[in-house]
């Protein structure tokens, strides 16, 4: 795997840290605290802009069901 | 790409309003919301006052007012209660429980009634300045929109994306947001059931817990803590006030809500070149009760009333959508700033001193007592209530 194969790796680990639990009840609290308004609420999901995130995990500290998880590895 | 003079952009109570007045003075407007049900899911404790829906003109509903509250029961850890009634002294947020799912749908169709396009399941994916003009896309069923907007109206809630697309700082610091968690329930036995109940201590830190009677055995019994003093979530808390409070640890929940609540008070800057924001996304909470669905609307009026006069006068800078700050600073910033001293001594007591306060109080008849009285006897029981709540009284 030559370089851009690597580089490519990297982006989807970069895009698929966050992990909405199935329980999420998507009232948008996350995107509330989120200092970069990277979270976009729908009516049922949440996406991520995690290319610009810096991991500050506020989103995850402030919910009030526990529905959202860093990826860690 | 359509093309309205303002379009609002979230149809909760503050939304529809603001929509509903702007339309009433002869603006064209477009409403939109991202949820496919109006009011649904609902995110709050329902309790509104009867002096606010009499100050915004709207008729109380059988349809959507479960039941009226007559007065506050204030309970302190140990089960002490303090029981105040609205015609002993004025209580904001006691009054109506509503039904939100069905008073946020009328409250909406009121809004299309004045003349307001309304689009549901609807969600505002960006937002460009065009020719003095703001456009914002959406999405709706599948379909790529574009609307074009002399002003846009940002009543996307405590998770307003909106204000911060057109550079206004709506994020909201963990320590100003209540994480919040509520059951509905029925089988709740509630001691005064005419009476609106707040419970507090250390089983809801950095807020308070509550059961708001709707009539018959059913009540929405929730709480509010701060994530930055507690590890547990809110939802946890909620599970263990419901199993050890005596009203509720036989009744069973039929609906669980979730939410954030903005209790720092109202956002600063609330209006930017063809951008204004109302409701919840401005702060426009009562920070002591958390309560925002009048202080929502009345700021929602102001917003609607401002954005159709700026569209008359053919601008829509900044500069001329100011005096909506100046106008939501009158209505609800004076009064916001003094409960927001409140709250701040009310969550600096611990437990044995809310205890003391309820037992020194438990007894007091409201009807007789004057404010400096009762100020000297909560100084005498607390003495740092002098340092922060002096300049209120």
């Amino acid at each position: 795997m030559g370089f851009n194969g690597q580089f490519f790796l990297k982006i989807i680990e970069w895009t698929d840290n966050m992990i909405v639990k199935e329980w999420c009840m998507y009232c948008g609290e996350c995107a509330g605290v989120c200092p970069r308004n990277l979270i976009e609420v729908r009516e049922i999901s949440l996406n991520f802009n995690e290319k610009n995130c810096k991991e500050c995990e506020i989103c995850i500290q402030v919910c009030p069901v526990k529905a959202l998880e860093k990826r860690d590895d | 790409m359509i093309e309205t003079d303002i379009l609002v952009i979230g149809a909760g109570p503050a939304g529809s309003t603001a929509a509903k007045h702007a339309a009433i003075e002869g603006a064209s407007v477009i409403l939109m919301d991202k949820k496919s049900e109006i009011g649904s899911p609902k995110r709050c404790a329902e309790g509104v006052s009867k002096e606010g829906l009499t100050k915004l003109g709207i008729e109380p509903s059988t349809r959507w007012v479960t039941r009226e509250a007559s007065g506050v029961r204030m309970v302190s850890p140990n089960g002490t209660a303090v029981n105040l009634t609205e015609d002993k002294v004025k209580l904001p947020e006691a009054g109506y429980i509503l039904e939100r799912k069905v008073f946020d749908k009328h409250m909406a169709m009121d809004a299309g009634r004045a003349g307001a396009k309304i689009m549901v399941k609807t969600l505002a994916t960006g937002m460009r300045r065009e020719d003095e003009q703001v456009v914002v896309t959406a999405e709706s069923m599948g379909q790529e929109l574009e609307i074009k907007a002399k002003i846009v109206i940002a009543a996307d809630g405590p998770e307003s994306r909106v204000g911060r697309w057109a550079g206004l700082r709506t994020s909201l610091k963990p320590k100003d947001m209540e994480s919040c968690a509520q059951f509905e329930m029925a089988g709740v036995q509630m001691e005064e059931p005419d009476c609106i109940e707040f419970h507090f201590g250390s089983m809801s830190p950095g807020g308070y817990a509550w059961i708001f009677p709707k009539g018959d055995d059913i009540a929405n019994v929730g709480l509010g803590v701060l994530t930055t003093i507690t590890d547990k979530t809110a939802y946890q808390h909620l599970l263990e006030f419901v199993k050890s409070n005596p009203a509720t640890k036989n009744a069973q929940p039929v609906e669980l809500n979730i939410g954030g609540d903005p209790v720092g008070g109202l956002l600063k800057k609330k209006v930017t070149d063809n951008v204004l924001v109302t409701g919840d996304a401005a702060g426009m909470v009562n920070p002591l009760t958390g309560g925002g669905i009048i202080s929502g609307m009345m700021g929602g009026r102001l917003a609607g009333q401002v954005a159709a006069e700026a569209v008359v006068n053919g601008d829509y800078s900044k500069k001329s959508l100011k005096i909506y700050e100046d106008l939501c600073e009158e209505e609800l910033g004076e009064s916001f700033k003094k409960y927001l001293k409140a709250k701040d001594y009310l969550l600096s007591l611990s437990d044995e001193e809310l205890d003391k306060i309820a037992e020194a109080f438990r007894d007091s008849d409201f009807e007789t007592i004057n404010t400096a009285e009762m100020v000297k006897k909560l100084v005498k029981i607390s003495p740092k209530a002098l340092l922060k709540l002096g300049k209120l009284f």
